[in-house]
């Protein structure tokens, strides 16, 4: 059953960037840390995760144009069983396969095609995120 | 011998500024992890993310350090 409630986090306003754990299910489940970003039209996560939680990624895997700010990349587009985060879930999502430079310390991209299931609203003056 | 549960707070200070992997892990409602039992950790990310398939279970991929680390900025 879905719930519509909606569900409150606290946040640190003054952070250069908001980190959440999510976890992606696949076979496995893994907890991963994403940075949540308005800019990004899809959930990223490495390859070696997706491959390791059970997530085959197919030669012939739909590739994708992504435009980062270090460049302009192909990458595939794969299809995970279950993303949570916020402690909201999407099934089926589909998630980009695509690594950050280790010196970002996290694991991938919260994006929007996760986010555009709930409405969500940043207070940034309380430091609160409301997700329904 | 037996590895042993430890806490987060312990995970940080004695796993400072290194990829850890944990098993066996709990996390609370924000799924942040509260505990867990090392079995891989590294300051070499790409070491941790090359050995996730030699454990079976379902594991915690964490960061013992500050994010986004001191002096680094995110433009993604």
């Amino acid at each position: 059953m879905r719930s519509d409630k909606v569900k409150k986090f606290r946040f640190d306003p003054k952070v250069d960037s908001i980190v959440l754990w999510a976890t992606a299910k696949h076979r496995k489940a893994y907890q991963v840390t994403l940075v949540l970003d308005l800019g990004a039209s899809y959930t990223q996560l490495p390859r070696r995760v997706i491959e390791a939680i059970g997530c085959r990624i197919p030669k012939r895997a739909k590739r994708i144009k992504v435009v980062t700010a270090g460049g302009v990349k192909r990458a595939p587009l794969i299809r995970l069983k279950q993303l949570t985060a916020l402690r909201c879930s999407v099934n089926n999502l589909d998630v980009l396969c695509l690594d950050l430079p280790p010196e970002a310390k996290v694991d991938g991209l919260l994006g929007l095609n996760f986010l555009r299931h709930f409405n969500l609203y940043l207070k940034f003056k309380e430091g609160i995120i409301e997700i329904q | 011998m037996k590895a042993k549960q430890l806490k987060i707070s312990t995970i940080k200070r004695k796993y400072r500024d290194q990829w850890v992997l944990l098993a066996n892990y709990r996390v609370n409602e924000l799924n942040e992890p509260l505990e867990g039992i090392v079995v891989e950790h590294s300051k070499d990310r790409d070491k941790i993310y090359n050995s996730l398939k030699q454990h079976p279970e379902s594991l915690c991929i964490y960061y013992a350090g500050q994010l986004p680390p001191k002096g680094v900025a995110y433009a993604l």
